[in-house]
């Protein structure tokens, strides 16, 4: 395999896992909006009045940006975009949390409040898919500079 | 922003043919008072504590990170946190009796953990358990000893 060959097979292995964790994170989500909008709640930062709205918007957000990255070629720079910075959004939240002693459900991929506390290796593991994105992003635009 | 208008667009539409649809604002400063009017636990106002704490009739658990109750606390209280009922509840459990007065508080009105040790305890077979709901920002700003 050449260069060229291993740099594409990076890039779609690290869409794949980063559009593959959006939609197991975003399905429980949608499925139940009150419990995500709790899990939202619980860490003490949004404003009561955005709460919903969010809980509404994020997972919804996370399943377009998935399935665009993984199905619309024209689209995955502004999707690996997208989902970067919803993971930056994550850190932030994760860390401001963490900083305040506040120990409580991620509700990154389950609903539930007591399932995958939050803490380091959440941060983590969102700068690891930070990662992914990056090269899916750098996927699209070398592609894109090759047609220029 | 296409993606942006698209996801609104989706979350707003999914939500009106939703079973399980929610309110686009929700009043979350009452979530705590209600789901404890829901699960029938007694609250108990910022007065009443101070009454109690001075009477001592009542155990006080604070149900907040250990690093927090040792930040300050409501006089008298115990650390009891709900992250690590596991590890705590044990050391607690064979001096109370089922009948005993128990108040538990977090941070304030944006915490549930003070509401989930409150709900606990009453499984446990507590029939006295109040919940201070407004917890330890309220006791500061209103006159509270730390």
């Amino acid at each position: 395999m050449n260069r060229k060959t291993i740099f594409r097979v990076l890039v779609w292995a690290a869409r794949l896992v980063l559009a593959g964790v959006f939609i197991v994170a975003a399905l429980p989500k949608i499925g139940y909006p009150h419990e995500f909008a709790h899990a939202i709640f619980r860490y003490q930062i949004a404003p009561y009045s955005t709460v919903n709205i969010g809980a509404l918007f994020i997972p919804w957000l996370e399943l377009i940006a998935a399935m665009l990255l993984l199905f619309a070629p024209r689209w995955r720079s502004a999707a690996a975009i997208v989902l970067m910075v919803l993971l930056l959004f994550f850190v932030v939240m994760i860390g401001v949390a963490l900083s305040r002693s506040i120990d409580i459900g991620c509700g990154c991929f389950s609903i539930d409040p007591n399932a995958h506390r939050i803490g380091m290796l959440s941060i983590y593991r969102n700068l690891g898919l930070l990662l992914c994105g990056v090269l899916s992003l750098l996927g699209s635009l070398s592609r894109a500079l090759v047609k220029c | 922003m296409l993606i942006l208008a698209m996801a609104a667009v989706c979350g707003a539409v999914a939500n009106l043919v939703h079973p399980r649809r929610i309110a686009w604002v929700e009043d979350w400063g009452a979530y705590i008072e209600a789901q404890a009017f829901e699960q029938g636990l007694a609250l108990v106002p910022q007065h009443q504590v101070s009454q109690l704490v001075e009477d001592g009739s009542h155990l006080i658990f604070d149900a907040r990170p250990r690093i927090d109750y040792d930040n300050g606390h409501i006089p008298g209280a115990f650390s009891l946190p709900y992250d690590d009922l596991d590890q705590h509840f044990p050391e607690f459990a064979p001096i109370l009796s089922p009948d005993q007065g128990i108040i538990t508080y977090c941070s304030g009105l944006e915490c549930d953990d003070a509401l989930l040790l409150a709900a606990f305890l009453r499984n446990q077979g507590f029939t006295n358990v109040l919940l201070y709901a407004e917890g330890y920002e309220e006791w500061q700003t209103k006159g509270g000893t730390p």
